[in-house]
């Protein structure tokens, strides 16, 4: 059948149409996929981006928190050094770092070139660096840019901002009746318990608690043999638990740079933890810089090395830049000059020399023979009655020996040397360029010495830190004001809450007493009762004003002597000695318990050792602006939050 | 090895034992005359001021507690005084607490002869090679205790012993003796759980003012 023209154009029309839409269609659908993919492309460059820019700046943070742990505080230059040039990270291909910086900020985030104190909040300096980066790629439609930013903290924490900074657990468990005002810090954990009743331990509101590891109410870590009866409740805390007790970050290390240094498994004597702050480095072993840098006897003005019995006639002959003759070197350094006169005067107030008269047997074992016949006759029989005698003699002879005390928790005689600090204070005052640090170590006595400082009722203008890697007892009150009259002290003659701890018109200064160990002695204490039982070691009312910093016993299944095991918790970082029933112990200032005790490590107990005080202990907010001579900071880096620009 | 060790270990408690009930004789006559000493072994259960409370171990002396503690690594024998054996594998001696035939009158400087010889009397008929070391004070300086101490070193069978006797005048008026044994390579050791043992006394009193 034959079709008509019209019919066959139609069909042409028809065709065309459907071509039509079928182009139209596709183009749509292709013009629709082009978009998608265009949009799916940048979305997953951004997020290549980030994802890659949040990597270059943790990169940052690592390198930062090194070179600050190595080197300390930075200017812009040497931090942008940092991540410049040849120690930026390698990015993915086809993608680029525009820039990367590390800058200090100021208190308003405006850059700057120091590094700048930003924020004193409760225990902190804090020291921001921003670090940003901006990062470029190529991908489907073109360049994409992100620009990040993230701020680098770091917070430096003088450890006697609080009322006690611990590097160990902190640990109250069942402690005589407390109230604690000022923050509590802990780089372990804290184990916070009382035995009568939750109203028996307080924190005030002022006081917070922070943690590392873990917090609770229970028996502390290896105490789970001890004898215990009863509950253990949970202290009151004035606030809330929830507002006064938090975890946070590790404030690791004693000096800026000095976590990053220790160590304690290789050979290095010099690297072992907080305790290198009080310890003279070892020779012969590399002193890492940051460690060197916080040693408290490399940075003293005075530098006191009693090594036997100190004979105070000696002449002193400056020997190495020291002062030094019969048994004593007096080092003045960093700044610190002394004249002969004034080095004398240090000498006389140091003493730790008895003679005693000693016999000495001289033996000499005979056998002697002897015996005698019993019986008659055939029945008589010798009777050996010999034996060995020992007919030696004695020889009488003076001898010069150091003198000891005895500490009843040690069970020892310990060597000690006393400081009057009292008959030095004009010579301090005095001394040109005397920087308010005095070292002062036992180097001729065996593993267990002591210095002891007497007489410390008023302190150098400038402040004092008494430093020692052995044991140290602080006998009587301290920077209150009076050497000679305790009761002129308020707070020893009507001691109750909030009672002056100075004299009238003394202002206290800074100080700080640091050693392996510290003991407190009351004002009525006597080495003559020292070994008798704790009902002769009769303790008075006594008032200190000063950071203690020293170690802690780690409290264990068991102690020494048949004791418990228990450290004594935080209420006896300061040891006593004596029976304080009825006294008072008054103490402003704050606790810092930094390392464990080498030297006295005597388990804990009462029993014979002492009956507590009541004590009235507050946190000294002078500290929160104060420098103590010679006390450095601990620190802890923090990431801040990512930010895109 | 081990087995000989068990063995030895309680060959020389059973003999410690018997030697104490031996002793007893001895001390039983001077009880007249000398304070008061029950070397039994009691508990207390005390509420401690602050801290847990502890479970204190005592004998009696003139009518005090003396409180002690047992040194990680030995076991303790008490009969007429104490007999304390270390526990660790090898270690050969053994330690005695025992009242001793003097009192704190009989002043331990001015009488050392006295002591000397009757400290002297302990060592073994048949001992060999022996020398005696100068005397001691204070051989175990605790408390504000006096004391004084001898020593012998010996060959015994053929081994080399050391022995020590010291006298220990406890703050409420009683003396007592501790004597240690040891073959010369572990004496050092002996003598140090001695000194543990010892320092860990205290006598208690009510400890209030």
């Amino acid at each position: 059948m034959k079709k008509t023209n019209h019919e066959s154009g139609s069909i042409l029309l028809a065709v065309l149409l459907i071509v039509m839409v079928a182009v139209a269609v596709v183009g749509a659908a292709y013009m629709a996929t082009t978009g998608q993919i265009r949009l799916t492309s940048r979305s997953a460059d951004m997020d290549s981006l980030e994802t890659t820019g949040e990597g270059v700046l943790d990169y940052a943070f690592g390198k930062w928190k090194d070179a600050m742990d190595s080197n300390g505080l930075m200017t812009a230059t040497d931090a942008n050094a940092l991540v410049s040039g040849s120690n930026r990270p390698a990015v993915p291909a086809r993608m680029q770092i525009v820039s990367l910086s590390i800058t200090p900020v100021d208190a308003n985030g405006v850059n700057s070139t120091d590094a700048v104190k930003t924020y004193d909040y409760k225990m902190s300096f804090v020291y921001t660096y921003v670090a940003s980066v901006t990062l470029q790629t190529s991908g489907v439609g073109g360049l994409r840019t992100m620009t990040l930013r993230r701020n680098l903290v770091y917070t430096s924490v003088p450890p006697t901002r609080g009322m006690f900074f611990s590097e160990g657990d902190f640990e109250l468990y069942k402690p005589a009746k407390m109230v604690i005002g000022g923050d509590v810090h802990t780089n372990a954990s804290a184990h916070i318990s009382t035995g009568t009743s939750s109203s028996n331990l307080t924190f005030l509101a002022n006081s917070k608690v922070t943690y590392v590891g873990s917090y609770d109410n229970g028996i502390p870590a290896g105490g789970t043999a001890w004898s215990n009866s009863g509950t253990n409740y949970p202290p009151t805390y004035e606030t809330s638990l929830a507002s006064q007790v938090k975890k946070v970050p590790d404030i690791a290390g004693i000096g800026l740079g000095t976590a990053a240094e220790y160590n304690t498994t290789d050979s290095n004597p010099n690297n072992d933890g907080n305790r290198e702050l009080i310890e003279p480095p070892v020779a012969g072993y590399p002193d890492p810089d940051s460690i060197a840098a916080s040693r408290i006897y490399n940075n003293t003005g005075i530098l006191i090395n009693v090594s036997g019995p100190v004979d105070q006639t000696a002449t002193l002959n400056v020997t190495n830049g020291a002062y030094t003759g019969g048994n004593i070197s007096i080092k003045a350094q960093n700044g610190t000059t002394l004249t002969s006169a004034q080095a004398t005067a240090i000498r006389n107030a140091v003493t730790n020399s008895v003679t005693t008269q000693v016999q000495t047997w001289v033996p000499n074992m005979v056998w002697v023979t002897s015996g005698h016949y019993t019986g008659s006759g055939s029945h008589k029989t010798w009777v050996d009655t010999s034996s060995w005698v020992d007919q030696g003699h004695y020889v009488t002879s003076n001898v010069v020996t150091q003198k000891t005390i005895y500490d009843k928790r040690e069970v020892a005689s310990v060597p000690i040397t006393d400081l009057n600090l009292g008959s030095i204070v004009p010579t301090l005052n005095a001394a040109t360029g005397f920087n308010g640090i005095v070292y002062m170590y036992d180097s001729g006595s065996s593993d267990q010495k002591a210095i002891r400082v007497t007489n410390g009722g008023v302190l150098p203008n400038a402040g004092l830190t008494i430093a020692t890697e052995d044991g140290l007892y602080v006998q009587g009150d301290y920077n209150t004001g009076t050497t000679t009259n305790p009761n002129a002290v308020p707070s020893n003659a009507s001691p109750a809450a909030n009672a002056s701890t100075t004299v009238s018109g003394y202002t206290t200064k800074s100080a700080a007493l640091v050693g392996d160990s510290i003991m407190v002695l009351s004002n009525s204490w006597s080495d003559s009762n020292a070994s008798s039982s704790v009902g002769s070691r009769n303790a008075s009312n006594t008032t200190l004003n000063t950071a203690l910093i020293g170690g802690y016993i780690q409290s264990t299944n068991g102690g020494s002597n048949g004791r418990s095991g228990y450290s004594g918790g935080m209420n006896n970082f300061p040891r006593f000695l004596e029976s304080w029933s009825g006294d008072n112990m008054t103490f402003s200032g704050a606790f810092v318990s930094l390392y464990k005790s080498k030297q006295f490590t005597g388990s804990w107990d009462t029993g014979d050792i002492y009956v507590p005080p009541t004590r009235y202990w507050y946190f000294d907010t002078l500290l929160l602006s104060r420098v103590l001579p010679g006390i450095p900071a601990t620190g802890g880096f923090v990431r801040g939050p990512l930010s895109r620009m | 090895m081990k087995l000989r060790t068990l063995f030895s270990k309680t060959t020389a408690l059973a003999v410690g034992i018997v030697a104490l009930a031996c002793a007893s004789r001895e001390a039983r006559a001077a009880d007249s005359q000398h304070p008061e000493i029950s070397f039994a072994v009691q508990h207390l259960r005390e509420e401690n001021v602050e801290g847990p409370n502890v479970e204190r171990t005592y004998f009696m002396a003139a009518g005090k507690r003396v409180v002690f503690g047992l040194p990680k690594g030995c076991q303790l024998s008490a009969g007429d005084g104490f007999l304390l054996l270390p526990t660790e594998a090898g270690l050969d001696g053994e330690i005695r607490v025992s009242r001793s035939s003097f009192t704190p009158e009989t002043d331990l400087a001015a009488e050392a002869l006295t002591y000397r010889d009757a400290a002297t009397q302990g060592l073994p008929k048949d001992a060999t090679h022996v020398e005696a070391k100068p005397p001691v004070m204070n051989t175990y300086p605790y408390n504000g205790w006096k004391s004084m101490g001898f020593s012998w070193t010996y060959s015994a069978y053929g081994k080399p012993m050391v022995r020590t006797v010291s006298y220990i005048n406890l703050q409420v008026g009683v003396q007592i003796v501790v004597t240690t044994l040891a073959v010369q390579s572990d004496a050092e050791k002996v003598n140090k759980l001695a000194r543990q043992f010892i320092s860990s006394w205290w006598v208690m009193g009510d400890g209030a003012k």
